[in-house]
């Protein structure tokens, strides 16, 4: 069923290699930073809507591939019904640790919709991940979340340059946005897309229902909330935390744009729950971090 | 030997030597636990360490105040993101007197020796002001307290006035005089603006050229410190944004190619910025890697390079001639007055050679290879000692305040087992101390630390190792250093009773 080819290449110090494999026509890009480190389990990266390895993952791969093995998975974007894209790329995910982490646990850990991902992959191959981390995920799209995609479509047919703006506006929190020079906005403004392939993950986000497979989910799972998120407001996160047995929460000041605004933070979180996921207990609430 | 004169806290379970930011943040935590045996041995005349000494114009903390002060005591009244070093001397001489240390303060207690006694296994430190006997000995006592001076020909012949940075002599007025500035760090950056305003003719001697960024300071305002009082949770989220922001700042230091550009062209637009001249702008270009040596903050250094009374030396200096300085490239500069800005002693620490452990071994001994501690606390042969902003506690890109304070829990929980098991010793072994050492070696290996091709502060030029830096976030190092593992000590022995 796949194929896969390997390239080097180099992201600052990690020496990264870059793999692919073929899921029907689908071509699935992965990275893996291949060196051990230690005995700590390896963390598979899922990215989230419109995102990649590289523009979601530019700090925490190579600052989590200091310590553990990473891998990284650039999701391609199925053609079919939108309410199946959660599985279609779930079976990616799965596909590329059963190629690259065979029979061993790892902990996977997905951002936005890559979280989504990451909860359908875990609850339907629980044999595959030790542990799991839902960075700014949600249960099941809400009105909330679909009235932003309805504004979301309709920009995107009457004005794009508007639909940038809105993007950035929803993506950041408030108190970041607040704190930029002009230059600063356009340069946020500007990173946003607005193509196809976006769309049509948006369409999917529309979509998503985590409802029957959040109670299959059986390993150790961390959420992590942005307090100020727009896209994914907290209480979603909350509402896996509910639907997840074995799962713990904590939040971090940030909007949607977590992996941006407290990437350090996150290192952190997911760099200890790989180390002890069970340091604190399901159920727990993560004591609030005083630094 | 002096008498002692009597002294209730001349025999204690804790003596801290120092009360500097470290020194005065244990005391604060043993008063806040009602901790009463304690005692602060300070050999200058009041606290503040750093901030006490350093009293130069312009004198500033390059880290956002919000940041720079105890997470268990916020202080809602700094007057700037980057508050001046007065305000924060008044801080932490604000902090020792409300939180009730004063009756455990010494001072002009400087340690003379301090000295492990195998019988009844205490520490006992000997100071002008007598002797006095501890349990627990905390060596709270800094890595930029002692003043370095170059080691340059004839400066002991200069016949203007001579003073270091952290000597400032306010008594010699500075207005129209001839003034050389040796150094171009984190000190003389601040000092130059305020000299060049002042100075008749200013020559600074450049041996390597700074990163600079923007400074980004500002005032807080009325309304904002009122908020700040009123709303406790807006400073503490303030520093929680300035805390994250900055230990995300060590992607450039583990030279992550995107971060590393983003500093450096941080730094080299504002030098384009600021300086429009190819020839001056060129000096001023560094020939190593950003963040090497500490990335320096500043609005107003460039400018007054630039004004007419100033002249950038790019050269060291390199011998004196009664009142001739000499640069490198042999140029030479009539001098009323030389301001040496070069730093201070910080690998090979002088405290170091007043500390003596098991069979009378001095630390600075254990240490000819570098100075190094488990966890950046515990040392080998040095039972019951523990090091407060000592080896590998160094960083960058965030506050080494946090630092201090991961070392203080880890202290205080070691404090706690020791009351819980019979005042039993702690002492870890060479094993456990040699592998945490090789981790952060090899650690720094990884960071521009050591492969940015420069030498720095940091680094220890006996042998190459940079004993002095943490080589990761600072985070990292609440998460490894932090929490106290007693089976990672030996621990047999029993601190004899108190007498």
């Amino acid at each position: 069923m796949s194929t896969a080819s390997t390239v080097p290449a180099t992201a600052g110090d990690v020496k990264e290699n870059h793999g692919s494999l073929h899921i029907g026509d689908l071509e699935v890009n992965f990275f893996d930073s291949l060196d051990e480190h230690s005995g700590l389990p390896p963390i598979v990266l899922v990215h989230g809507t419109g995102g990649s390895t590289r523009s979601h993952f530019g700090f925490l791969f190579p600052m989590l591939a200091a310590k553990q093995r990473v891998v990284a998975v650039d999701l391609a974007t199925p053609q079919g019904p939108p309410d199946e894209g959660q599985i279609r790329m779930a079976e990616q995910v799965q596909a590329v640790i059963e190629k690259v982490l065979p029979d061993r646990p790892v902990t996977l850990a997905g951002y936005s919709l890559g979280a989504v991902v990451a909860a359908t992959a875990a609850g339907t191959r629980p044999d595959l991940v030790g542990g799991l981390i839902l960075m700014a995920g949600w249960l099941k799209t809400d009105a909330q979340q679909k009235l932003r995609n309805d504004i979301w479509r309709a920009l995107r047919q009457s004005d794009v340059e508007a639909l940038r703006r809105y993007q950035a506006f929803c993506a950041f929190s408030a108190p970041l946005l607040a704190m930029l020079s002009d230059g600063e906005i356009e340069a946020l403004v500007s990173s946003f897309r607005t193509d196809d392939v976006m769309a049509a993950q948006m369409e999917i986000n529309r979509h998503v229902d985590l409802t029957d497979v959040a109670p299959k989910i059986a390993c150790p799972t961390l959420i992590v909330a942005g307090t100020d998120d727009l896209m994914t407001p907290f209480r979603q996160s909350k509402r896996l935390f509910g639907a997840i047995a074995d799962a713990r929460y904590t939040e971090v000041t940030s909007g949607h744009a977590m992996v941006v605004e407290r990437p350090a933070e996150l290192v952190h979180l997911i760099a200890a729950f790989n180390a002890n996921p069970n340091q604190y207990p399901a159920g727990a609430i993560l004591p609030t971090r005083r630094p | 030997m002096p008498t002692s004169t009597p002294d209730a806290l001349r025999d204690v379970s804790v003596i801290i030597v120092g009360a500097g930011f470290s020194g005065l943040g244990l005391g604060i935590q043993l008063r806040r636990r009602g901790e009463t045996s304690f005692v602060i041995l300070e050999r200058a005349d009041d606290v503040g360490g750093s901030w006490r000494d350093n009293t130069y114009p312009g004198v500033a903390c390059d880290v956002p105040s919000p940041l720079y002060s105890y997470s268990f005591r916020t202080n809602p009244d700094w007057s700037r993101m980057f508050s001046p070093g007065q305000e924060i001397w008044d801080y932490l001489r604000a902090a020792a007197r409300e939180e009730g240390l004063g009756p455990h303060l010494r001072f002009g207690a400087e340690m003379l020796e301090a000295r492990w006694n195998e019988n009844d296994h205490r520490w006992t430190v000997r100071t002008p002001q007598g002797e006095f006997y501890g349990d627990v000995l905390v060596a709270a006592t800094g890595h930029l307290t002692d003043i370095k001076l170059p080691e340059v020909p004839g400066l002991e012949t200069f016949t203007g006035e001579l003073f270091h940075s952290a000597r400032w002599n306010h008594d010699f007025p500075l207005a129209g005089k001839r003034i050389g500035v040796v150094g171009t760090g984190a000190s003389a950056i601040q000092i130059v603006p305020q000299l060049a305003e002042i100075a008749d003719q200013l020559v600074v001697f450049q041996r390597s050229a700074p990163y600079i960024q923007p400074r980004r300071d500002r005032v807080f305002s009325e309304a904002e410190k009122n908020l700040f009082r009123r709303d406790q949770r807006t400073v503490e989220e303030m520093r929680e944004m300035l805390f994250w922001y900055n230990d995300s700042r060590f992607a450039a230091r583990r030279l992550i190619d995107d971060y590393l550009a983003e500093a450096s062209w941080q730094a080299l637009s504002h030098l384009d910025k600021q300086v429009s001249d190819p020839e001056l702008r060129a000096k001023l270009t560094p020939d190593y890697t950003i963040g090497c040596k500490r990335i320096l903050l500043s609005d107003d250094y460039y400018p007054a390079i630039q004004r007419p009374n100033v002249h950038l030396e790019a050269a060291a200096l390199e011998r004196v001639e009664g009142s001739t300085a000499f640069s490198a490239v042999g140029e030479a500069f009539e001098l009323d007055v030389l301001v040496v800005a070069t730093g201070f002693e910080t690998y090979d620490l002088p405290s170091s050679y007043r500390i003596f452990g098991r069979g009378g071994n001095a630390l600075a001994d254990h240490w000819s290879n570098g100075m190094q501690a488990y966890k950046s606390i515990a040392t080998a042969g040095f039972p019951n000692l523990f090091l407060l902003n000592g080896p590998g506690t160094s960083l960058g890109h965030n506050s080494v305040i946090y630092m201090i304070e991961a070392q203080i829990d880890h202290l205080l929980a070691a404090l706690d087992w020791r009351s819980a098991h019979d005042g039993r010793v702690l002492e870890v072994s060479s094993d456990i101390e040699n592998a945490f050492a090789k981790r952060l070696d090899e650690g720094a290996a990884e960071t521009v630390i050591i492969r940015g091709g420069c030498s720095s502060w940091y680094l220890d030029p006996r042998n190459g190792r940079a004993t002095l830096s943490w080589p990761d976030f600072a985070h990292r190092f609440r998460d490894e250093c932090a929490p106290f593992d007693p089976a990672a000590y030996d621990h047999g022995e029993q601190s004899a009773a108190r007498a």
